[in-house]
């Protein structure tokens, strides 16, 4: 094996860029944010769920084995703890048409299930998600008590990583009663859809019930 | 500090780095291992899918994993492996190392607890203790935060716009832990310095000390050695002394008996204790209290050393001398700590020493104690004598009369058996106190301690008389009678020597009486001896040059005549000395002593140079017509003298003697007693011409194969047969014999001592040629020789 220093120089060389254009993708992929979608203001909690609609409600539409999504549950965590009395949550978890048990055993469907005045429901084939405008897991929906939507985005400052973001500083300011400047922010996660057509499969079948075909 | 041991420091920094640098290589490259594992686990646990609604894919984390984590160990293993221990190296490991925790971090979803590992790995780069390697470190952690804050600013926890005193905070802490660390690294390295001097120091004593330790390790060893031989040596010597060593502790009143003591004393080593007694108990008794007060001076300090003989019983049941030294070890105080010293087996020597005394003291053959001791032991009574009056001893000196002819006759070891007889029968016939002594041949003497009256004599007779009868010894009867001289004392001798010259002296005069007898002495003897010491003290003068000899000595010569016609045929020189004082002295007076004090060879030059002229000169007034010769004697000392056959022809030379005209006369006995040498003499003798006579043939004890093998012609009887030729016939026979057989060999007879006509009657009638004697003439002085030969007289006329 070579082993010039002129050679060992060039290894190095070569080696600390082959290094840097590694991390270079790994944080383009890391910072590269998830569709926000389009929010629908008129979207409404469905009804029958134990939320307590007098004060904001917290809407997070949820992957539950999106890796990524575990660093926004772990920053609701932080949240709840600090203002689980300004807000309920409910957490809406993308579940695939047909898709079993397993999906709501996942490590994320059990922490949303430990959180106080949270209700965890799922969505089959992502349908109350698409009606709320959100596509990426880990998109965060504040509305008021009066059903109007205060914050649409993320609280997490790329891919899975946990820490202090925009989204996480503008929810403590307005559960603090405070305005915010950042009431959109990225949304860091997996997709709640594949794009396999289930969506409107279900839209389909939905129409065809409420007409009666 | 000096130099050297800066240099050292520096080396041993060096080396100490190398180890250290080589080390933390070897830790990194297990915890590369480590944490490549670690990444891939990362991933997978934190990240391994990622999902779109119900498909789920790889995650790029474990991609990242697998090969960021591959890529980033790759590097920092090959410089392990390759480069361990060089600078390149270690940057390479740091770089590698600090962009593994920006992996994890990022792997980990940035997790705060991952962040550790970043201040971790600043921790680990400090076991460099290289201060220099926490910069590279710190700008990479810096560089990455300032490529987000420009690329991806929220990825900074999102703060970076919104808090910069946040981020100032942040990056304070990574600068904390390195000013933390690189402090750390400077002491240590400070450290290692001072730790690296100490060393170099004590490198640098240690190798000192070694240097001297070597040395001294050298020089110990040498004297190790020295000491050995020397052990050795002393061993070698103690082995070889036979020496049997001890030491005795006073203090524990213990023994110590070395394995060759116990030999000597024939013990087995079990078989003595460490008990003084062991020895004591060997020690005869009669020398134990004489040993007791040896050691007890020894321990006292009256003696140094102490160096005695002892008589030790051996276990075998003899006794043995043991030769014992010691000496004393003592305190400050000088009181004796302990005893040691040796103990040999000096019997034999002992046995030796005794032998030694023994032939120093005593005759070897007899045993008996010889003339040294004798004469000490008159010595001690001649002191006794003059302490007591009326105190007498006596003392015999005597010889065995024929000894000579018993010797030679049956050999020398018959002769020494006959003396050892001898010495013990005269042991025989003294008391246990007097004391015999052989002085040497036949010689014996007696001392005989305080005698009465008439008792030595008694004694002497008895001695004569035990030897007067044949005895017998080794199958052979001899008969060897004793003649003695005695001498009784009362203290009037001056010493031992004078005695004994005395009883010689009579001894002489027993011999001189008849033999087989003994004589007192007395004042007459005395006397003869002191003239005879007058005698040799007048011969050594008168001898002494040749104008003293030709005043004081003359030749006589007594004519030989032939008897078929009465003429003169020749002369016998016959010295004489005509003592200034003394007179004339006769030949057998003085001729015996110039023999014994060697005179006789001048006064033989003398004798024979003054009888050649004489018979040259009458050659010269007489012719050649005339027979006539020259007989000269010839002593024994003369004979056998180196310068003889030199002298002969010197003075035939000198002369102008015709050798024909001299015949030299030697006795029988001095043929005898040279036999060997005088033939060859003789021969010589003969082949100058000079004819040769036996001189008084028949007194001696010369064979008659003499005649056959000595180189003669001339036979001389003696005298003592002609005086007897009247009285005993048989005289007359053994005349006759001598004479037949002297003609039968062709040798001229002439008898000695003619004095009257009926010897001259009855020796014609043996067909005898020549006679010497008075009755032709007595010895005359040169000029009546001359008118003898010049008047022409003729035994018919002298017989008228």
């Amino acid at each position: 094996m070579p082993s010039s220093p002129k050679f060992t120089s060039i290894l190095i060389a070569v080696w600390l860029l082959l290094c840097l254009g590694g991390f270079w993708v790994l944080l383009e992929y890391s910072n590269t944010p998830g569709d926000v979608g389009k929010p629908n203001a008129g979207w409404v909690i469905p009804a029958g769920l134990e939320v307590e609609t007098e004060k904001a409600t917290l809407v997070l539409f949820a992957h539950p084995r999106c890796p990524c999504t575990r660093a926004t549950m772990s920053e609701l965590e932080r949240l709840q703890g600090d203002y689980k009395d300004a807000y309920s949550m409910l957490v809406v978890f993308y579940e695939p048409i047909g898709g079993g048990d397993e999906w709501r055993s996942t490590d994320l469907w059990r922490r949303a299930r430990a959180m106080e005045n949270t209700v965890a429901i799922a969505d089959p084939g992502g349908v109350l998600a698409m009606d709320a405008g959100a596509t990426t897991s880990g998109q965060l929906m504040l509305m008021n008590a009066d059903g109007g939507m205060e914050f649409w985005g993320g609280i997490t400052a790329s891919r899975g990583h946990e820490g202090e973001s925009l989204g996480g500083i503008a929810l403590r300011d307005l559960f603090r009663g405070l305005d915010t400047a950042h009431r959109r922010t990225s949304v860091f996660g997996c997709p709640l859809s594949a794009d396999d057509g289930g969506l409107e499969c279900i839209v389909e079948e939905a129409c065809c019930e409420l007409t009666g075909d | 500090m000096n130099s050297q041991v800066i240099d050292r420091t520096n080396e041993i920094l060096l080396e100490s780095r190398d180890r250290l640098n080589r080390r933390t290589d070897a830790m990194f490259g297990v915890l590369f291992v480590v944490q490549l594992i670690g990444c891939i686990a990362a991933a997978l646990i934190f990240t391994p899918k990622t999902w779109a609604g119900a498909q789920g894919s790889t995650h790029i984390h474990v991609w990242a994993g697998l090969g960021l984590g591959t890529l980033l160990c790759a590097m920092p293993m090959y410089l392990i492996l390759v480069h361990r221990g060089q600078v390149l190296t270690r940057y390479g490991i740091v770089i590698a190392q600090m962009l593994y925790s920006s992996l994890l971090i990022h792997l980990t979803g940035g997790r705060i607890e991952t962040h550790f590992h970043l201040f971790g790995s600043l921790a680990f780069i400090a076991f460099y203790r290289d201060w220099k390697l926490l910069i590279p470190a710190t700008i990479i952690i810096s560089a990455d935060h300032l490529l987000r804050a420009i690329y991806w600013p929220e990825s900074i926890f999102g703060v970076l716009s919104a808090s910069p005193w946040r981020a100032l905070e942040h990056a304070g802490w990574v600068v904390f832990e390195d000013v933390f660390l690189i402090t750390g690294c400077i002491f240590s390295a400070q450290e290692m310095q001072k730790i690296s001097e100490s060393q170099a120091k004590l490198e640098f004593v240690n190798t000192e000390t070694e240097q001297i330790v070597a040395e001294r390790t050298k020089e110990l060893r040498s004297r190790g050695e020295e000491l050995a031989r020397s052990e050795e040596r002393f061993r070698l010597a103690v082995q070889g002394s036979q020496h049997g060593l001890w030491d005795w502790d006073l203090s524990k009143e213990k023994m110590y008996y070395a394995p060759r003591w116990k030999e000597l004393v024939g013990c087995q080593e079990h078989e003595i204790s460490d008990s003084m007694d062991e020895w004591f108990s060997r020690i005869v008794s009669e020398q134990l209290t004489r040993f007791y007060k040896d050691l007890h001076m020894l321990r006292n300090g009256v003696i140094k050393t102490l160096d005695t003989e002892l008589e030790m019983m051996h276990a075998d049941g003899t006794t043995r001398w043991m030769l014992c030294r010691a000496t004393a070890e003592r305190d400050e105080e000088g009181n004796a700590t302990r005893l040691a010293g040796s103990m040999a087996d000096i019997s034999e020597l002992k046995i030796a020493q005794e032998r030694l005394r023994q032939l120093a003291h005593h005759d070897r053959l007899t045993g008996l104690p010889n003339r040294g001791v004798f004469v000490s032991q008159v010595d001690k009574e001649l002191s006794v004598a003059k302490k007591n009056p009326g105190y007498r001893f006596a003392v015999l000196f005597g010889d065995f009369d024929g000894f000579k002819i018993i010797n030679d006759s049956l050999g020398h070891a018959f002769g020494d058996s006959m003396l050892i007889h001898a010495g013990e029968m005269l042991l025989s016939h003294v008391k246990d106190t007097d004391v015999v002594s052989r002085f040497g041949g036949d010689e014996f003497a007696v001392l005989l301690r305080d005698v009465e009256d008439d008792e030595a004599e008694r004694i002497a007779q008895r001695l004569v008389d035990s030897f007067r009868d044949p005895y017998e010894i080794n199958e052979h009867e001899i008969s060897s009678t004793l003649s003695l001289g005695l001498v009784v004392n009362g203290g009037e001798h001056g010493s031992a020597d004078d005695l004994l010259r005395d009883a010689d002296a009579a001894m002489y005069q027993a011999k001189n009486a008849g033999k087989s007898r003994w004589q007192l002495f007395d004042e007459s003897m005395h006397q003869a001896a002191m003239k005879r010491l007058d005698i040799e003290r007048e011969l050594r003068r008168a001898t002494a040059s040749e104008e003293t000899m030709n005043r004081e000595f003359k030749l006589l010569y007594q004519p030989i005549v032939d008897l078929d016609c009465g003429q003169i045929a020749g002369f016998e020189a016959l010295i004489r000395w005509e003592h200034p004082e003394m007179g004339l002295i006769e030949p057998d007076q003085f001729v015996g002593i110039a023999e014994d004090i060697g005179a006789i060879i001048p006064i033989g030059e003398w004798t024979l140079r003054v009888a050649c002229e004489q018979v040259v000169e009458w050659r010269k007034e007489f012719g050649d017509v005339q027979r006539l010769y020259m007989n000269v004697n010839l002593s024994r000392r003369q004979l056998v003298h180196t310068e003889l056959i030199s002298l002969l022809e010197q003075t035939i030379k000198e002369t102008g003697v015709r050798p024909e005209d001299l015949k030299l006369e030697i006795t029988e006995t001095t043929v005898m007693d040279a036999r060997v040498d005088a033939v060859k003499i003789m021969r010589r003798i003969r082949a100058l011409g000079i004819e040769l006579a036996i001189d008084d043939f028949g007194t001696g004890h010369s064979s008659l194969s003499c005649l056959r093998d000595f180189p003669i012609q001339v036979l001389k009887i003696d005298r003592a047969f002609m005086l007897n030729m009247s009285n005993h016939r048989e005289f007359c026979a053994l005349i006759h014999a001598i004479v037949t057989l002297a003609h039968n060999f062709n040798l001229q007879v002439v008898a000695e001592g003619i004095e009257d006509q009926d010897q001259i009657s009855q020796l014609q009638t043996m067909d005898c040629s020549y006679a010497q004697g008075y009755f032709f003439s007595r010895p005359v002085d040169a000029a009546a020789a001359t008118l003898l030969l010049r008047d022409g007289l003729s035994y018919s006329r002298l017989a008228a």
